[in-house]
């Protein structure tokens, strides 16, 4: 049974004062008894116990309160629980790498195309390093209406949807919290063309205009997360969130540009859909990587084969990327025709679920192959297999995408350079998607948190910042001369995930009665300052959500167990009787 | 460069602090006798700035490293200091209101670097060269001792754990601060208390030195009580930070006076060469 050390410290509990120079005093003593009562050698029946891990206040503020809104009310019904926090990368070493939790607060990243939840959730997921089902959880119906989902198309797919959207939310393996709003800065002295494209989009940072004449010498940003100056592993689930400055780094052989799914690596494509989908791709002629070697249709196959299995047949069983795997596993197998074209087959997945797998980034083959071999870190105890392409830090990045890595300064900078040979800045090319970039030089500044980043932005140092998670600097934007405020919902879940491995949270009343413990609206409103919408469902606001799942003011399916906030303690506690556990003397008992 | 900018503002305002107190409390007297004895009087003192130097610079160095030997090897102890302690910080914070938070963050980032480097100056201007060896190899200890620590222990601050009930004081009304203590500070290290700890032992030292510069005595003890409330107004640090700091301040300054790996190589130097005592500066020996 594995463990984390650090876990043993959650059993020590506290009593909540407020009471002047009591507060210490009272805290040690009462601290001192829970301790006591915990203790294995007691007498007595023991008290439930669950901790609840999320990154501090300074990586993001929302997520932190969320855990102790949760935590502060299973305090108050008499669950013993405690907020521990862990830097992002740790965190999701816990919660991907090592199952070690029993609950976390984080963000998921949704992908536009609700086949996502597949890696997520399917049970063929779990023992898998990385977005693959973290919670351990097994649903044959939920299985089901995921594989159905990847097979139809239109109306069928859905109907198959919003039943999977309705069986998720009855089981709640995670509770869906809220959905947040992006917050950037930007100033509009030098560049513009700003909101072509959402904060998280390297479009947007593809598309600026240098106000001035000609091409600028740099554009400056602030980022608040410093991963990215630690790790540019695009496969790595630790220290990625959502792929924006990989973006720049690795071409897909599609995007998404307004509206539109458009051919980028890709010069053309035919789809062949027939009992079961293809589609032939022909790649832009003369394509090079960041090191100058020729991006070839092998690439291409590799590749996909790459993302299904890290150890390219290595290790005993296949060992799939952490990320972007989901959009990988759409593809049956991938036939390279020459260098320039390959021709991807996707089985009886149809066309408009399948396009999915070809926004996946392109690897090169002679940079990542020899990585496919399997590995154990100093150190770090993980049941499931590693493999060194899934730990490496890929400290120079070579991708085939517009900005290369020019070089970095670990938790301060990281400088990128403009890459001429990438086909955006040859002129030879006949259809361009965008024009080329129109600045020599990108420098990503690591500020401490997002006040400072937006002291940056308005003193100058920098152009604008990338996408900020601490809604209390908006006033700050606003009032700012300089600056102008963007905001716009992202494609974010904050979200409470279970390790149904462990006793208590393998019980689905048992998730959906804590589900209750959280008011999402008051949270909304209170957390980030009304810049995130709550919701009782991953694709809320979206087609795919039926309407049974609507927010009305309350969830639909777990509420509140209270008002404004406020929880309903006795209410709560009968609850909990009624799913099983005792109450005794203010406090909930394991069973 | 923003960062630029406020080292320059602080270092000018540490600098305007040292300058006054430098004329109030060493007196002119003695500033005159070190501008004349200066270059002996540094270069005994080289050996021991110099040990302070390389452990800062080796501090600085292998502080992303040790962040992640911590988070491997240490223990994750901010749960439990909550647990133990409860909600005095917030307690503490609850009495904030604009005044004591501009002195306090002023205490938080002047009044420390003006009580690190004042000693320095201060004891340079002495004929007896021993409190500044001793808080030179006092500062070597705080930092080396604090670096082991930080890498044995991974805490977060009340301000990290509890956003609900703790505010960022001084980053919140002085933003650009944040840009100069976060390349000092990893807000994984709360645990001890370095700014605690350095106080302390410049208070300890002042009062060893209490009869040649009894006011600096009261100046640095009010300083440092200033500096421990300071990290627990602005949120920084929990009470059990500022407890082992003083822990760690004090050992320092003990371990300063029993511990000198200077005097031992010299030592060892001058026997094994049998020359003559140095005679450029005349080392006052007292056994």
């Amino acid at each position: 049974m594995r463990s984390g050390g650090s876990d043993a410290v959650s059993t020590l509990s506290r009593r909540a004062l407020l009471a002047g120079g009591a507060a210490l005093g009272a805290g040690a003593t009462g601290g001192l008894v829970q301790w006591l009562r915990g203790a294995p050698w007691s007498a007595g029946s023991e008290q439930l116990s669950l901790s609840i891990k999320t990154v501090p206040a300074d990586a993001d503020e929302p997520a932190t309160r969320i855990a102790r809104h949760l935590a502060t009310n299973l305090q108050a019904v008499g669950v013993d629980a405690s907020v521990v926090p862990k830097g992002t990368a740790e965190l999701r070493r816990d919660v991907l790498q090592r199952d070690a939790f029993d609950l976390y607060v984080d963000r998921l990243p949704l992908a536009p195309d609700p086949d996502a939840l597949r890696s997520l959730l399917h049970s063929s997921s779990t023992g898998r390093v990385g977005w693959h089902n973290p919670f351990g959880f097994t649903h044959s119906r939920i299985d089901g209406l995921l594989d159905r989902q990847r097979r139809t198309s239109g109306t069928e797919r859905r109907r198959a949807m919003a039943d999977l959207l309705r069986e998720i939310a009855a089981e709640q393996p995670f509770v869906s919290v809220a959905i947040p709003n992006d917050i950037g800065a930007v100033r509009t002295d030098r560049y513009e063309n700003w909101q072509t494209a959402p904060l998280h989009s390297p479009l947007r940072y593809f598309r600026l205009r240098h106000t001035g004449p000609g091409m600028a010498d740099r554009l400056d940003l602030a980022v608040t997360d410093d991963r990215i100056t630690r790790n540019l592993n695009p496969l790595s689930a630790r220290y990625r969130e959502r792929g924006t400055v990989a973006g720049l780094l690795y071409d897909p052989l599609g995007r998404w540009i307004d509206g539109e799914f458009q051919a980028w690596l890709a010069s053309d494509w035919t789809w062949i859909e027939g009992d079961t989908v293809q589609v032939q791709v022909r790649l832009r002629p003369d394509l090079r990587w960041h090191d100058g070697e020729p991006l070839t249709a092998e690439d291409i196959a590799f590749t996909y084969r790459f993302f299904g299995d890290t150890a390219l047949g290595e290790a005993d069983e296949p060992v799939p990327a952490p990320r972007l795997h989901g959009r990988a596993s759409l593809v049956d197998e991938v036939e390279h025709r020459g260098r320039a074209t390959v021709r991807i087959s996707f089985g009886e997945v149809p066309r408009s679920v399948a396009r999915r797998a070809l926004t996946a980034p392109i690897l090169p083959r002679h940079v990542w192959e020899p990585r496919a071999v399997v590995t154990e870190p100093f150190g770090v105890d993980v049941d499931d297999t590693l493999t060194d392409a899934i730990v490496w830090s890929n400290p120079e990045p070579v991708g085939s995408g517009p900005l290369r890595v020019r070089n970095r300064v670990v938790e301060e900078a990281l400088v990128l350079e403009r890459f001429e040979d990438h086909f955006l800045h040859r002129s030879t090319d006949a259809e361009q998607p965008l024009s080329g970039l129109d600045y020599r030089e990108l420098h990503l500044r690591v500020a401490p948190a997002s006040e400072a980043a937006v002291e940056l932005a308005e003193s100058g140092d920098v152009d604008g910042t990338m996408f900020l998670s601490d809604p209390a600097v908006v006033p700050r934007i606003g009032r700012a001369s300089s600056l102008t405020l963007d905001v716009k919902r992202a494609p974010v879940l904050y979200h409470v995930g279970f390790n149904t491995r462990r006793g208590p949270l393998g019980d689905t009343a048992v998730r959906r009665t804590l589900a209750r413990l959280i008011d999402k609206g008051y949270v909304a409103e209170t957390v980030f300052d009304g810049y995130a919408t709550p919701v009782a469902t991953p694709y809320a606001g979206t087609a795919w959500a039926p309407p049974g799942l609507d927010w009305s003011g309350s969830d639909p399916e777990v509420p509140f167990l209270g008002t404004g906030g406020e929880l309903d303690v006795e209410r709560t506690r009968d609850r909990i009787q009624d799913i099983g556990y005792d109450v005794e003397g203010g406090t909930v008992i394991q069973r | 460069m923003r960062l630029v900018t406020v080292v320059v503002h602080v270092a000018l305002g540490s600098g305007l602090l040292l300058g006054f107190a430098a004329l109030g409390i060493v007196g002119r007297g003695r500033l005159a006798r070190l501008r004349r004895q200066l270059r002996p009087r540094l270069r005994l003192a080289l050996p021991y700035i110099a040990l302070l130097g390389v452990v800062l610079i080796a501090n600085k160095w292998l502080r992303t490293m040790a962040q992640e030997v911590s988070w491997l090897l240490g223990l994750e102890i901010t749960a439990g200091i909550y647990a133990i302690e409860g909600e005095f910080v917030p307690w503490i914070q609850s009495f904030a209101s604009p005044a004591p938070t501009a002195v306090l963050s002023a205490a938080y980032v002047y009044g420390y670097i003006f009580v690190l480097t004042f000693p320095i100056l201060a004891y340079l201007a002495l004929e007896d060269d021993r409190p500044l060896r001793e808080t030179c190899l006092a500062y070597s200890y705080n930092y080396a001792l604090g670096l082991v620590l930080y890498v044995l222990f991974v805490a977060y601050g009340p301000r990290n754990l509890l956003p609900d009930l703790v505010d960022s004081l001084m980053y919140t009304t002085w933003p650009e601060s944040q840009l100069l203590t976060s390349q000092v500070n990893a807000n994984t290290n709360v645990f001890p208390s370095l700014h605690t700890s350095l106080a302390t032992t410049v208070a300890v030292l002042a009062y060893r030195t209490r009869e040649t510069y009894p006011a600096w005595f009261y100046l640095s003890s009010i300083l440092a009580g200033a500096i421990m409330l300071s990290t627990m107004y602005l949120g920084i640090h929990w009470a059990i930070d500022v407890l082992g700091g003083i822990v760690l301040g004090y050992v320092s300054v003990v371990a300063a006076r029993y511990w000198d790996p200077i005097d031992r190589v010299q030592t060892r130097v001058r026997t094994s060469a049998a020359l003559p005592l140095d005679e450029t500066g005349g080392r006052i020996r007292d056994d």
